[in-house]
């Protein structure tokens, strides 16, 4: 781990591009392939909540299915409506993929543990997760086609009344850390499980994790593709590897979420024992796998979710995104940034 | 749009525009579409295309024997078949003057019961799975399966089971039939408070369905509307009760109804009829076994039975509303004319035309489902 | 300083250039066979009544603007919540009259009926 930790930091002067690569490959491969079996685990928890077995024919236990599905969709035709626009059409899942994935450079594995540390790290996910609305507008606008359309309209008009909310929740957390940088964050949330800021955080907490629910339109907030009543949304028209590119982007965005929760609300890479008794039971176990942990705490979640809730109305989530989140979010801002200003014990002393 | 005339056509003077919903469409149930006309998200203006799933069963049957129609009629509406085997069979029988067995008419009403139960089953997953929760979907086609298993046991068939004639049943109920339906009345009631928990109580689904597609009983009244859907706006007619067919005037149940008449009232409705159908079923299952004879009257030679000549309009209540058989005879061993009155044809033109104006383009697929149409049964 | 800014572009052309990728392999591999059928828009089996490029409802742009508004709000907020325990007392009341007139904003929004979406 110590050797991983120094291999990631280390920055040779000869090639830093050649070894940027290096490091980035390093942390793209695993992503990629735990963005291909959250797939698999997605079909098979929510297999198993609808009393079903899922995917199981192909590998044992199904577990090939993630690279069955891929080879399946390299061989088949991608096809580009007549009305469309064929650069924009290409270009609108990379738009969707390319930050979910780039975002990942200054997310923290362990302390240390992190591609860059720049020291505005939260600004740079803010702006990163607006661009990958361009990507589903854009799908949208060019397919010439009215599901798609409408899918575009109502996802743009989603993405952007809940990225008020998670930005409000984010100066939250960025008022009670007091820096940009998301390493710092989580060395603000030392000192175990109720240290973290989803305890005085805890309605921002809430917020952000719905709010990007929201922003990944994943149930119960998928109106942007509602199979019953605009049947694919935005990627209607979109097929083979285009389509599997939004697939990746999907969920390669709820990985991000549910590790930026981790990272803001749950302490990152901290033990949650930190300060208890138990602190050194638990010594041995690496903070990049009490990070891993978190994130499917979150992974999790997300798919129980689509289990359980129906779709919410369209009107319904703009009434929540508008007259629920955000005033909660301003007045919770207002309460944390006195509670910083008087040093509020145990969290801001 | 082709290609080629993509620029000619100039843009609609205002933010009004059109939209198909089906046949192709996965918030449509069956082969059916509904052509809308939007204002924004609003719906100002709904056609139903009906038609894509018509096998022109009326005419087939005048072209059957008597007792060939019976292994057609249940082909006729798919999640419900019962009802149209037993309706039919009475409907042959009033016009022969024949009377079932009452042991036969005792197992007609457990059939049409176990029916009911796998349609409502049914009719909520569909309407749960248009709001995007596919988890009820599946819960209910597992628990359905299980109504189907002891339907294979007592028929033969799973879905279409073939299993009424005029003049009684096919063959009586198997050994421990009574005992293993019994266990999967306990099963299925046990299995409702999770039905409820996901579904009836889920504060999420309760804002969707509230206040959507919601009529008056007068409007009901006017437009032909039965059923659960009927009894939604606060109207207690159930021709079990009200025109009692083969035995149900000798058991005890309850007529629900809820006052809103919406998609929600509906779905209540029909989960109150779950409760009251076990409640039948039980006591089917409790005093069957007393009840004693034949399932089957002597009928003439099958091939060359002719019934008099006559006419009739026999009703049973199927799960989706008024089901009814208007059979004309000419004395021949064919039926002259065979009308079937579906309650779907009802719910899924005119009441979905109706009700689809002002909801949004979201509630339309749940408005469908929510009325419980069945568009083989509207196509015929 | 701005060294570390370098991955950031590196991971940004990284990260496109997967997707770039991925879609080129499947030019690649699929097969290539249009016609006019399969190149139209999907219109549950129908022809296309008019064109998709319509005029929508105006809401949608009120939401634009809106949002316009708030995020940045948001990002004058952001380097006042840095410096928050640094400042304390003055800035917490600058900002508190600043949000103030957000949420004065916010309510002339809301009672003009800009939130309502029926």
């Amino acid at each position: 781990m110590e050797a991983i930790t120094n291999f990631l930091v280390s920055f040779p002067t000869e090639f830093p591009v050649l070894w940027i690569l290096v490091r980035i490959v390093v942390i793209v491969l695993p992503l990629m392939l735990a963005v291909a079996y959250f797939t698999y685990a997605e079909r098979k928890i929510i297999g198993y909540m609808q009393v079903r077995l899922g995917p199981n024919r192909v590998g044992p236990k199904g577990w090939l299915q993630p690279i069955a599905d891929a080879v399946k969709l390299m061989f088949k035709e991608i096809i580009i409506p007549s009305g469309a626009n064929k650069f924009l059409f290409v270009l609108a899942p990379m738009l969707a993929l390319g930050p979910a994935l780039a975002a990942w450079a200054v997310l923290p594995f362990d302390d240390g543990m992190v591609l860059t540390d720049i020291n505005a790290g939260l600004l740079y996910i803010l702006a990163l997760t607006s661009v990958a609305v361009y990507g589903v507008i854009i799908a949208g606008w060019v397919s010439n086609s009215k599901y798609a359309f409408l899918g575009a309209i109502r996802s743009a008009a989603q993405i952007v009344s809940y990225e008020i909310a998670m930005g409000f929740a984010l100066v939250g957390v960025l008022v009670a850390a007091g820096s940009l940088n998301l390493s710092d964050i989580v060395r603000a949330q030392e000192g175990g499980l109720l240290h973290w800021f989803w305890l005085p955080l805890l309605p921002l907490f809430v917020i952000y994790f719905i709010s990007g629910v929201a922003e990944t339109n994943r149930a119960p907030f998928d109106v942007a593709e509602g199979e019953s009543e605009i049947v694919a949304g935005f990627h209607v028209e979109y097929s083979g590897m285009t389509f599997a590119v939004f697939f990746l982007a999907e969920y390669a965005n709820m990985i991000l979420i549910s590790a930026l929760t981790a990272l803001m609300f749950l302490g990152g890479w901290l033990s949650p024992f930190q300060g208890s008794f138990m602190e050194s039971w638990f010594t041995w176990v690496p903070g990049i796998i009490w990070f891993f942990l978190k994130i499917l705490i979150f992974g999790f979640l997300f798919l129980w979710f689509r289990a359980t809730f129906p779709r919410y109305r369209y009107d319904q989530i703009m009434r929540l995104g508008w007259k629920v989140f955000i005033p909660i979010t301003i007045v919770w801002i207002l309460v944390v940034a006195v509670a910083v200003v008087y040093k509020f014990p145990i969290w801001f002393d | 749009m082709r290609p080629e005339n993509y620029q000619a056509k100039s843009h609609p003077p205002s933010n009004e525009y059109e939209l198909n919903f089906g046949p192709n469409h996965p918030g449509i149930e069956g082969n059916y579409a509904l052509r809308v006309k939007l204002r924004g998200d609003r719906v100002i203006e709904a056609r139903a295309d009906a038609g894509y799933l018509h096998r022109g069963f009326e005419k087939l049957m005048e072209g059957r024997l008597w007792i060939q129609n019976i292994a057609l009629v249940p082909r006729i509406c798919v999640p419900d078949p019962t009802p149209m085997e037993v309706c039919y069979s009475l409907s042959v029988e009033t016009l022969c003057v024949l009377e079932a067995p009452e042991r036969a008419q005792w197992i007609r009403v457990m059939q049409l019961e176990m029916s009911r139960l796998a349609a409502h089953l049914f009719a909520f997953g569909g309407h749960a799975a248009t709001t995007g929760l596919y988890t009820n979907m599946f819960w209910g086609v597992a628990d359905r399966d299980l109504i189907l298993d002891r339907f294979e046991e007592l028929t033969g068939g799973r879905v279409y089971s073939i299993y009424n004639l005029p003049g009684g049943v096919r063959r009586d109920v198997p050994d421990g039939f009574l005992e293993r339906l019994a266990a999967l009345l306990d099963y299925l009631e046990a299995r409702l408070e999770d039905y409820d928990n996901l579904f009836f109580r889920n504060q999420v689904f309760i804002r969707r369905a509230r206040d959507v597609g919601a009529m008056t009983r007068e409007q009901a009244l006017e437009w032909g509307v039965t059923g659960p859907n009927l009894r939604a706006t606060g109207l207690a007619f159930d021709v079990r009760r009200d025109d009692p067919y083969l035995i149900y005037d000798q058991l005890e149940f309850d007529v629900i109804t809820q006052q809103a008449g919406d998609a929600l009232a509906r779905n209540l409705v029909r989960r109150g009829e779950l409760k009251q159908s076990i409640r039948i079923l039980r006591q089917i299952i409790e005093r069957l076994p007393a009840v004693p004879g034949p399932v089957r009257v002597p009928i003439p030679n099958p091939l060359a039975w002719n019934a008099p000549a006559g006419e009739t309009y026999t009703r049973v209540e199927s799960s989706k509303g008024e089901l009814a058989y208007y059979v004309v005879s000419t004395g021949g061993d064919k039926p002259y004319r065979v009308q079937v009155r579906g309650p779907s044809a009802m719910h899924a033109v005119r009441v979905l035309e109706k009700l689809s104006v002002g909801a949004r383009l979201e509630d339309v697929a749940q408005i469908m489902f929510s009325l419980d149409a069945c568009p083989p049964e509207v196509d015929r | 300083m701005l060294e570390g800014y370098l991955p950031i572009l590196v991971f940004l052309g990284v990260g496109t250039f997967i997707g770039a990728a991925a879609i080129a392999i499947g030019f690649i591999l699929g097969p290539h066979r249009p016609d006019s059928e399969k190149l139209s828009p999907y219109e549950c089996g129908f022809e296309a009544f008019e064109d998709t490029r319509m005029k929508f409802d105006v809401r949608y742009y009120l939401v634009a603007i809106l949002f316009i508004i708030f995020d940045l709000e948001i990002a004058f907020l952001f380097p006042w919540a840095v410096v928050l325990a640094e400042i304390g007392i003055v800035g917490l009341m600058a900002m508190a009259v600043f949000l103030g007139i957000l949420v004065v904003g916010f309510i002339y929004e809301w009672k003009k009926g800009a939130l309502e979406w029926e």
